[in-house]
């Protein structure tokens, strides 16, 4: 009877949670410590609803408590690693992943989010590899393909990001980070329609979630011709190390310092030009706080 | 139960469900019409059309195949009188007035949740003209992909097979259903013959908050308190809002009668302090409902909330 009673309230936190009625979560997750202070699982969970919220410092605060009372649990260690990337404190981040795989070696997500971390640095080959041991671990996760794909797709095999592209939609089309994965490996191979019309989904599914309204209204950027062809080099330079950028960017300066100057205030006057139409299709104003 | 002499009732019939005695119970409360309701003269319109009239000019309605009886769905930020507005449609139609919440009739015990439903169903349709209103919609028909819970399922599933039996068993009962997240509910919920009329309340006007104020404070001890000009300060503010609000502005009047040690009356400086103390809390709902309607919103289900946006200048 006491256990279903806590089975119970454990499903309403969950429920309250998918709702993101947020606080009223909290309230109910801290009801559920207050009567169950020895199950690590509520203080993991309180630490998943706050980072739901935004509040990672208590997140992180509240995952700690919970690895206080249980150093394994592993709702604890996942939503302490997820928070430290949500942060952006990456260097962190990875420490945390080397713990908990040492717990958990065969947990597919810590190398999913150390390829993230890869690919954000622009380490593609690294991220590649990791990508595929977590695919190895869960080779049906859309998430993971949906990533793989979009790092195949930087590294140039197109052919090889869109059959991973095709699979991960397969296996999920209601979940909005596939999307927004596969929409970025579709960007990267400038296939900027196919990009809109993931996106779009995305954000349809997911229309609270800043980063995909923001990612959304650039892609309606994105179709405007114009717009397309002032990208160019960007995208290629996008391929190559930061430093060789930098170069490239020098050498160009020198050489053709007046066609540089008319490239930057083309690109400046097409991005604001491109933004402005958009804001009024999309909201009516020419400019707005998205 | 007493009549007044336009042939309403002065008393409403309410019925809620008693979780603790696991049964339904009856009690009268005063009966609230559209008299009583400030302000949404465009909802009021569409609920006339679609609830009110076909009782009572039957002939033309039938004519173009059109019954009494149906389902409503009212939306709009926490606060705003959605309880209210239901309480008066009961009112207006003579009807009795059941109020559903999940909490009372969600049991842990699997299949009882569907149990409770199905006996609040069959109270409305044993009290006929009946208006069966459901509270939090969304926690009973939230979005399906969400819910991983087979027992949470059957309980949609059910509430799906009552309001499918609205054509057969349910003459004369109106469903009223109310969320502050409609952008959450099952798709099933919204095809045509359920909640398929969506209704959006909105914050009270500004002569609607003065009334409200004018309610709320009446019978306080009071200083010739301008209800107008504290009313044009609470814009956006809600029903609860406002009560919060002249919460805030008795306590601090009542501290100020204990240093006193004696009755201090509510000034117009307790109001403004507590205004600068308060937010309206609508103002994030509004910023959700926003991307919803912007984003998400491919049957232009919530242009109504884009509209108001617009209007009262929310960005």
């Amino acid at each position: 009877m006491n256990e279903e009673a806590q089975y119970a309230q454990f499903i309403r936190i969950e429920q309250l949670y998918e709702w993101e009625r947020l606080e009223e979560a909290i309230n109910e997750t801290e009801n559920y410590i207050q009567q169950y202070p020895e199950d690590a699982d509520g203080y993991a969970v309180l630490s998943k609803v706050y980072l739901k919220k935004g509040d990672h410092k208590k997140a992180l605060h509240w995952s700690l408590e919970s690895l206080k009372k249980d150093p394994e649990n592993e709702i604890a260690w996942e939503f302490r690693v997820s928070t430290l990337y949500t942060a952006g404190k990456y260097k962190e981040t990875m420490t945390a992943i080397q713990e908990a795989l040492t717990l958990f070696p065969d947990d597919a997500f810590y190398y999913f989010l150390e390829g993230n971390i890869y690919n954000k640095d622009g380490k593609y080959e690294e991220a590649k590899e990791r990508f595929l041991i977590a695919l190895k671990l869960e080779p049906s996760n859309a998430l993971y393909l949906a990533n793989y794909s979009y790092v195949e797709s930087i590294l140039g095999n197109q052919e090889i990001a869109l059959q991973a592209e095709k699979q991960a939609l397969q296996l999920d089309s209601e979940n909005s980070m596939v999307f927004l994965y596969v929409a970025w490996a579709a960007d990267q191979r400038g296939d900027y329609a196919q990009s809109l019309s993931y996106l779009e989904n995305a954000v349809r599914l997911e229309p609270n979630n800043q980063q995909f309204r923001v990612e959304y209204l650039e892609i309606l950027q994105k179709q405007f011709k114009v717009y397309q062809w002032l990208l160019v080099p960007s995208r290629m330079l996008m391929k190559v190390k930061p430093a060789v950028v930098f170069l490239i960017w020098f050498v160009a300066w020198m050489l053709f310092k007046p066609l540089v100057v008319v490239f930057i205030i083309l690109y400046v006057a097409a991005h604001w030009t491109t933004k402005m139409i958009v804001n009024v299709k999309v909201f009516g104003r020419l400019f707005v706080k998205v | 139960m007493t009549i007044d002499h336009e042939g309403k009732r002065k008393q409403l019939k309410v019925i809620q469900f008693d979780k603790d005695r696991n049964t339904l119970i009856e009690k009268t409360e005063p009966s609230e019409t559209f008299a009583d309701v400030g302000g949404l003269e465009e909802v009021k319109k569409k609920i006339q059309m679609n609830f009110i009239l076909p009782l009572k000019n039957p002939e033309f309605f039938k004519a173009y195949g059109k019954e009494a009886g149906g389902s409503l769905l009212l939306y709009g930020p926490p606060g705003c009188g959605k309880t209210f507005l239901a309480k008066a449609i009961a009112g207006e139609i003579n009807a009795s007035f059941i109020h559903m919440e999940l909490q009372a009739i969600l049991s842990m015990y699997i299949g009882e949740s569907e149990h409770n439903l199905h006996d609040v169903f069959e109270a409305a349709r044993e009290n006929k003209p009946c208006v069966l209103f459901i509270d939090e919609l969304d926690a009973i028909g939230g979005n399906r992909q969400n819910m991983r819970q087979h027992h949470e399922r059957m309980l949609v599933n059910q509430l799906l097979l009552e309001l499918d039996g609205l054509d057969a068993h349910n003459h004369g009962i109106y469903v009223i259903g109310a969320t502050n997240t409609p952008w959450y509910l099952d798709s099933a919920l919204r095809r045509p013959g359920r909640f398929n009329q969506l209704l959006f309340i909105s914050p009270p006007a500004v002569e609607e908050r003065e009334v409200i104020l004018k309610l709320k404070l009446k019978d306080k001890p009071q200083n010739s308190l301008n209800h107008k000009k504290i009313a044009s300060k609470t814009a956006h503010f809600s029903g609860a809002d406002l009560e919060q609000l002249v919460g805030d502005a008795i306590e601090s009047a009542l501290q100020r009668s204990l240093e006193m040690g004696e009755l201090q009356p509510l000034t117009n400086n307790d109001l403004n302090e507590a205004l600068s103390r308060r937010k309206p809390t609508t103002l994030e709902w509004f910023s959700t409902a926003k991307n919803y309607a912007t984003f998400s919103d491919v049957n232009k289900d919530y242009q109504q909330v884009l509209d108001y946006l617009k209007e009262n200048k929310i960005r």
